[in-house]
């Protein structure tokens, strides 16, 4: 009974001992070949709501060596709590790094002990080391890694850029037909206001836009925001977005169009021994925005011009799709839509018999683009306020 | 010396095996009759002489030729009004003349007496003196003629009994506010005026053989399981001991499962709550001394009802008895759940509640166990201190002693805050059955040491013993947690949650052993049809 009190049983982590990781940052240290592990672990004691609001909550540890492990045991030498995985959110991988593997490197967090699948991966690009992103002040939230998380989580309001989780991450590597993706966490500098009462002329920010491709598990190219908006169209990811259109009313105004639904389906078709894909997407959205004046009146103008509005939309979306597919055909080479997986699903024995050379096939096959543009309201009640003199 | 004290240990040991040997009497060696009053009167007065507040009156039959008599009672138990107008009166003042004979001899004077002289409802005769000893110990009065071999005995009971107030611990809204009180005759009134059916039997009992405690055992015939009552009568008088002081020492001897903290055996003290109880079959004692009464038999489920529920809408019935339910695993598991979480499982509480958990226990040196454990010990000296404190300090000072101890053992650094509600939720929970407390308590630990030392899995095992603890009891042949386990669908209308009355047709099968129907069918209140003769307005 006496060991209850005294030493406890094993397995057991009193919360006085624990240090949740909450954001993990991996570099490579190019002078010296080895793992830089970066840990963001929380000061539990700031965050009390009797007192300790002036230190942060954050402290952050670095350690390297030779494989992860040894890397996350050499940072127990400088931190005086034990790590717990449990609540990590965010794990932010260095460009050189993901060049050479991401699986190797998470290997030892993937064996299921504490690592949640939920887990954002995110991927620096060259120039900006993994542990510069978890230093960055977080803006509102108080905790830094909450703060990543929730720039990252909000995606779906702008749809310029996507990540996977360590789960999605896995299952996409892992199977044949589609490849990964993970998300770019950039960092800015922003003028500082004096009503924030920052110090300093400039902060630094973190600002999420633009996917890492990978094939075969290695980083191979990036893509900017445009070209992102188009793979979360093929890949039925837009949950909301902005799309901008020149007005029809006025030549040098625009409108805005806010993404309500989209649904997205990719169809493999062959002919013989012809295989093509036809992309189709669905969009719905409404008219929030018009900075043209000009007031139309009657319904059947209404409906006109919206449906004007409607086919330029979907050419957008066409260029936008056309584009980043000629991008990952030509350029990367990295079938990151998930074509192979299409056709696995609807031809399976064909997929099994070609899947050995879809790396080769994919660059050459031939798409089609099918848009389909609904608006289905508009947000204003008769037509737009006209200033009287 | 050593020869000295061998002796006195065989002494010893041949003293404890006489004891045992002895066969315990209800009542002491009987003691005889004799015709001469005199005699008996020098023998009853050796028997219960020795105290002050025994009355022994002598006087005389005014007749042709006095004859003696003597009544004999204890003051304080006797309306001594009826006995100076219905007893001593009429025996001084008046007696038939066609008694005796012409010789002045009285052939059959008891007769006389009884039948045409004592204008008093209850009486009996008796030879026996061990059972006059015994009425007059109850309160009846005895008398004793001259020359006859009986006596009579008469029930004149007028002791200061309780009023028939609402018990303190079974507080209803609805309900008849009516309570037991100590005296057994008024007791077994009070459940005669719920039902008024003459199959309800009353059989009586002495026990207790330095006390002779009256225990009544009620039931309705036809209704009730005559095993059930077979094995209650069987039990009881198989009780042998010195004082049945309430009917606790009684349930005590004879329920199942002695060592188990679950109660196998009911009680209440209200008599609408023992009525609808007698009236689905179960047998009740009633003790005379205490007003809680006991129900037999007694299964887990009826821990969670209370007899208010039965007077409300089925809605709320059911939403509190699952309240209760849902309270009786709260105050068990709670303090468990807290250990076993914080320690073994940090990645099941989110990441801001585990900060703020963590933040709070900086600064405390104990473990979560220790901290439960002392919070426990506290909490409970603080319920027990208000229980003893005069009404209206006591709810004040636990209360508060309760807040003010808990909010300064954690700003002292003690305990952590989180400890304290855990605890509080506890408690206050714990208060909601009051029957199972036993259970509360024992279980709690022993869920308290599994969590801490094994986790969830440790609180997994815990109620892997609850359950199959309870599955193996028994309430008088009755399994104890039916209808959950075995499965009696009927009955769960009636279980956790409260079916609307016009439901509930038949009786419950786990009491009576078979199916009875106790209402109709299609009784649900329905709006009058509209084929009324008259016009519709």
């Amino acid at each position: 009974m006496c060991t209850l009190f005294l030493v406890g049983c094993w397995d057991r982590k009193e919360l006085r001992e624990i240090g949740p990781i909450v954001a993990i940052g991996l570099d490579k240290d190019l002078n010296t070949g080895k793992i830089l592990f970066t840990a963001q672990v929380i000061r539990v004691g700031a965050l009390s709501k009797e007192g300790g609001t002036q230190e942060s909550p954050i402290e952050i540890v670095s350690s390297s060596g030779n494989t992860l492990f040894e890397a996350i045991r050499n940072s127990t030498e400088k931190l005086d709590r034990k790590n717990l995985y449990f609540h990590t959110k965010v794990i932010v991988i260095g460009e050189a790094l993901a060049k050479e593997g991401v699986m190797p490197i998470l290997d030892t967090f993937t064996r299921g002990k504490e690592m949640r699948g939920y887990v954002w991966l995110a991927v620096t690009q060259e120039g900006v080391q993994a542990r510069e992103i978890l230093g960055v002040k977080s803006k509102i939230e108080r905790i830094q890694a909450a703060y990543l998380k929730h720039v990252i989580e909000n995606k779906e309001f702008h749809a310029g850029a996507n990540t996977s989780d360590l789960l999605t991450y896995y299952i996409k590597s892992l199977e044949s037909g589609i490849e990964p993706t993970i998300g770019v966490l950039k960092v800015i500098e922003e003028r500082n206001f004096p009503v924030e009462n920052k110090l300093g002329k400039t902060t630094k920010q973190v600002k999420f836009s633009g996917v890492a491709a990978f094939k075969d598990d290695k980083l191979i190219g990036f893509l900017n925001k445009k070209e992102t908006q188009g793979l979360n169209w093929i890949i039925g990811e837009v949950k909301s977005k902005a799309i901008i259109l020149p007005s029809l009313i006025k030549k040098d105004k625009l409108i805005s169009i806010e993404v309500i639904r989209t649904t997205s389906h990719i169809e493999p078709k062959i002919k013989g021994n012809n295989i093509s894909f036809s992309i189709n997407v669905t969009q719905e959205g409404s008219l929030v925005e018009q900075q043209s004046m000009n007031n139309i009146i009657e319904p059947k103008e209404i409906v006109d011009y919206l449906k004007k509005v409607e086919r330029k939309n979907e050419e957008l979306i066409k260029k936008e799709i056309k584009t980043v597919v000629n991008k990952a055909q030509k350029k990367l080479k990295s079938d990151i839509f998930g074509f192979g997986d299409a056709l696995n699903k609807k031809y399976p024995q064909k997929w099994d018999k070609i899947q050995d050379r879809w790396d080769k096939l994919f660059p050459k096959i031939d798409y089609e683009v099918n848009v389909n543009v609904k608006i289905i309201r508009t947000d204003f009640k008769k037509g737009t306020f006209q200033p009287k003199d | 010396m050593f020869h000295e004290t061998k002796e006195y240990f065989l002494n010893l040991f041949k003293e404890k095996k006489k004891m045992r040997k002895e066969k315990l009497n209800h009542v002491e060696e009987t003691h005889t009759f004799h015709k001469n009053i005199e005699v008996n009167l020098t023998n009853l007065k050796g028997i219960l002489g020795k105290s002050d507040d025994v009355v022994f009156r002598e006087f005389q039959i005014s007749v042709h030729n006095p004859i003696k008599v003597f009544i004999c009672f204890i003051n304080g138990l006797v309306n001594t009004e009826v006995i100076n107008e219905f007893i001593v009166k009429p025996l001084m003042a008046y007696l038939p003349h066609d008694t005796y004979d012409n010789d002045g001899i009285y052939p059959n004077l008891i007769k006389a007496v009884k039948d045409h002289t004592l204008s008093v409802a209850d009486l009996k005769e008796t030879q026996s003196m061990n059972q006059v000893i015994n009425a007059v110990l109850s309160g009846e009065t005895a008398l004793f003629i001259d020359g006859n071999q009986s006596a009579i005995l008469i029930s004149v009971q007028g002791f200061e009994s309780r009023s028939v107030e609402e018990p303190a611990t079974e507080t209803t809204v609805r309900g008849p506010r009516e309570g037991f009180v100590e005296n057994i005759q008024v007791n077994t009134a009070l459940i005669r005026r719920k039902i008024k059916n003459p199959n309800l039997i009353f059989e009586k009992l002495t026990l207790g053989k330095k006390t002779s405690t009256s225990i009544g055992i009620v039931y309705i015939d036809g209704i009730a399981n005559p095993k059930i009552i077979q094995e209650v009568k069987h039990r009881l008088t198989q009780i042998d001991t010195d004082s049945i002081l309430g009917s606790g020492y009684a349930e005590q001897f004879i329920k199942d499962h002695p060592l188990s903290p679950f109660p196998t055996i009911g009680n209440s003290e209200k008599p609408d709550s023992i009525a609808g109880k007698l009236l689905e079959g179960k047998v009740a004692i009633i003790c005379d001394g205490t007003p809680v009464v006991l129900i037999i038999p007694y299964l887990f489920i009826e821990s969670l009802k209370s007899v208010e529920d039965y007077y409300t809408d089925f809605f709320l019935a059911s939403f509190r008895r699952i309240v209760r339910t849902f309270a009786f695993f709260a105050t068990i598991v709670t303090p468990a759940l807290y250990v076993a979480v914080t320690t073994y499982h940090p990645g099941m509480i989110p990441t801001i509640l585990l900060v703020t958990m963590a933040a709070s226990h900086e600064g405390t040196p104990f473990t979560s166990f220790l901290e439960a454990i002392i919070m426990g010990i506290t909490f409970e000296l603080i319920t027990e201190a208000g229980i003893k404190m005069p009404r209206p300090i006591g709810q004040a000072v636990s209360i508060v002693g309760a807040l003010v101890i808990g909010q300064a053992a954690v700003q002292a650094g003690i305990v952590s805050s989180p400890m304290v509600i855990v605890m509080a939720f506890t408690g206050i929970s714990s208060f909601i059955i009051p029957p199972l407390n036993t259970v509360i308590i024992l279980f709690r630990l022993i869920f308290l040491i599994l969590g801490a030392s094994l986790g969830l899995y440790g609180i997994l095992i815990g109620f892997f013993i609850l359950f199959t603890h309870l599955c193996s009891l028994r309430s008088f042949g009755t399994p104890y947690f039916a209808p959950i386990a075995p499965m009696i669908w009927k009955e769960l209308k009636d279980s956790v949650i409260r079916a609307p009355l016009w439901l509930l047709k038949s009786r419950p099968q786990s009491i009576t052993w078979k199916h009875t129907q106790r209402q109709g069918s299609s009784l649900k209140p329905e709006p009058p049809t509209s084929n009324q003769d008259g016009e519709e307005r």
